[in-house]
């Protein structure tokens, strides 16, 4: 029995979903459905396809032989990551131009890209580039500090 | 074609004579040569990326531009695959099977220009289909009620999720994720709030443009993250190929390209399905016709003949159902609709009733997009292998703030930007458990097709479920899907078979 495969894992997560789709769908009420479908139908008939499909999953990973997970995470993907969300999280509460520096420079360390002509000028055009292309051609009313 | 008066011609012309519109067509092109050659880039991103930029352009530059890039993308993909024998798009994964051997005898010149042309005359053969069968389908699809719609759409779903090959279930999977978001939001028959949380930005539902940014864009650069560079293969020297060469190769293969052609139209006109099952198909027929001295796999031009045909053919036989039925063809065209929507127009059965200009228009463009895309090619294909040498780092600080830039600027709210971080993460996890993308994409489209025309066909029938197998062209589609289903869930076999299913596999990501 493979605990340890991505099956068995997506599968158990599939059906774990499932279960709190379900268990949010039955708590919906009917509204002012009238005599069509109520509206916990679908979520209801996605819940079964996703509880199906994962026990269906966790029986092949379970009869499969154990392989190493999926790695999710390594430094380089740890630190984009933290950025990531860090920067989407918090967008509206930073200068667009300063907080897509950040980010780019962040980006371009974790790639391991260390020239100093990249780490300065690239951000820097990117940030710019961006915040002008929006602001000026798109009539988008990026985060602003000023 | 009477649902089109020449004057409807002449107005489209006179829209897309403007050098404006020339220019996004070229613009376009350009952004799907980049984005098609880079691996980890797609067409299917750039336009996903792209498409919150089209709010603040008008109805024929916003087309001109997504459909520049949806004819070079699904080209560019087969640089790559050809030179490092990587696929920059699923649909150029069987291209690599022979292209990268003819890289690897000197002839990787001979192969691009070989992709360059048969893309070329694919999207030429789909969009002469586009031009006849749209008009008529559109005629018969306004006497099509909630009960075809809703078969055509569970096709479409079950189509896409097929296409997962030996991971149907992962398919099946992701498509119910799909359709899962698509109910978040208040229900528009009875009111009730859907998995809304007390979150006041939910009540309108999850934008779907959002969740197809995260999905693709992000998603794809968290992947690239993760991967180690590519080590550029040491390929020999390459020899000079002409152009008159290649098209004497096509002449040659003339009855393989016209195959190609069709297999690729037809399948794009599937709802749902993609380039990349319209290459392995095509792929797999060649092989089927090989003669003695073929030598698919080690460099037989055939291959990428089949390959690049079928794969741009898909780009007009995909507009067929999206223009007509309102269903996208492909994961491209499912994000064409968000751009249709943009600009006010409703894709299905009235769009060339109301909107003939609109359609000739499209029709004036793809051609265009796809005249541009030869003489990019023609021109710049020696420059290609500059696009695989952008450092991996700048491509996603670009491509992640660009995208969270787009995503603010669907209504100014910072939620959409937060929702496409959480769909980043959700397909990253999704790809990372090779659970494949694009059936949670047809689902977030078609989610609410299925129940809007689910629940209409059921409260117009007295709730009387046999309504689907007892109207004839219901009835057809679902005998479609069933045997569609018996054709991908019984056993592969055959020459090539096994292998081909194998590279599928791992292609079912757009």
């Amino acid at each position: 029995m493979a605990l340890r495969h991505e099956d068995t894992v997506g599968g158990g997560a599939l059906i774990a979903v499932g279960g709190v789709v379900t268990l949010l769908s039955l708590d919906m009420g009917t509204g002012a459905a009238g005599a069509t479908l109520p509206p916990n139908f679908f979520p209801l008939l996605c819940s079964a396809g996703l509880m199906i499909c994962g026990a269906v999953l966790l029986v092949r990973g379970l009869l499969s032989a154990a392989k190493p997970l999926p790695a999710l995470l390594d430094a380089r993907v740890g630190a984009v990551l933290v950025a990531l969300v860090a920067y989407f999280w918090w967008f509206e509460a930073i200068d667009f131009r300063v907080g897509t520096w950040l980010f780019a420079l962040v980006a371009l360390f974790a790639f391991g890209l260390r020239r100093p002509r990249q780490l300065i000028f690239v951000p820097i055009v990117l940030s710019a580039a961006l915040y002008l292309a929006f602001t000026y051609g798109f009539d988008v009313v990026l985060p602003s500090w000023t | 074609m009477d649902l089109i008066s020449f004057a409807d011609v002449a107005a489209a012309l006179s829209a897309v004579a403007d050098p404006t519109v020339v220019f996004f067509v070229f613009a376009g092109a350009v952004i799907g040569m980049i984005f098609g050659a880079a691996p980890g880039l797609t067409a299917a991103s750039a336009i996903a990326l792209f498409l919150p930029m089209t709010y603040a352009m008008g109805l024929t530059t916003s087309m001109a531009l997504l459909l520049g890039i949806y004819c070079s993308g699904y080209f560019a993909g087969s640089i790559p695959a050809i030179l490092i024998n990587t696929p920059g798009t699923p649909g150029s994964a069987a291209t690599a099977l022979d292209g990268h051997q003819m890289a690897l005898k000197g002839e990787s010149d001979r192969a691009i220009t070989t992709a360059l042309v048969s893309s070329f005359l694919g999207g030429l053969f789909s969009l002469l289909l586009l031009t006849t069968i749209a008009p008529s389908l559109a005629k018969v699809a306004l006497t099509f009620t909630s009960v075809e719609y809703f078969s055509f759409a569970l096709v479409g779903i079950v189509c896409v999720a097929g296409i997962s090959r030996g991971s149907m279930v992962k398919g099946l999977a992701s498509a119910c994720i799909g359709i899962l978001v698509s109910t978040v939001g208040l229900d528009p028959v009875s009111g009730v709030g859907r998995f809304i949380f007390d979150e006041p930005n939910l009540m309108g539902g999850i934008s779907s443009t959002a969740a197809l940014i995260g999905l693709f864009a992000i998603g794809q650069m968290l992947l690239l993250a993760k991967k180690n560079n590519v080590a550029a293969e040491f390929l020999p020297v390459q020899a000079r190929s002409s152009v008159l060469s290649v098209i004497g190769d096509h002449w040659r293969n003339r009855w393989i390209a016209l195959r190609s052609a069709i297999i690729g139209t037809m399948i794009g006109v599937l709802p749902g399905t993609g380039p990349a099952i319209a290459s392995w198909v095509s792929y797999s027929d060649a092989l089927r016709t090989a003669r003695r001295g073929d030598r698919f796999g080690q460099g037989e031009v055939k291959g990428v003949i089949a390959c690049e045909v079928s794969n741009n053919a898909v780009t007009g036989g995909a507009l067929v159902p999206l223009l007509t039925l309102g269903i996208p063809g492909d994961p491209v065209t499912a994000i064409l609709i968000g751009a249709l929507l943009i600009q006010g127009i409703e894709a299905g059965p009235f769009l060339i009733k109301h909107n003939p200009s609109l359609f000739v228009s499209i029709l004036i463009l793809l051609f265009m997009s796809n005249c541009f895309m030869v003489a990019l090619g023609l021109c710049c294909r020696r420059l290609a292998a500059k696009v695989l040498e952008i450092p991996a780092g700048i491509m996603v600080a670009t491509i992640c703030t660009a995208a969270a830039a787009g995503s603010f600027s669907l209504q100014s709210n910072a939620f959409d930007v937060k929702l496409v971080m959480a769909f980043g993460l959700l397909g990253y996890l999704m790809i990372r458990y090779r659970f494949p993308t694009a059936p949670a994409v047809l689902g977030i489209v078609l989610g609410p097709i299925l129940e809007q025309n689910l629940r209409n066909a059921l409260t117009g029938n007295g709730m009387d479920f046999t309504v689907f197998f007892t109207r004839p062209i219901s009835a057809g589609a679902l005998l479609v899907m069933c045997f569609l289903l018996y054709v991908w869930l019984k056993p592969a076999g055959g020459r090539g078979g096994a292998k081909a299913d194998a590279r599928a596999e791992e292609t079912v990501n757009p």
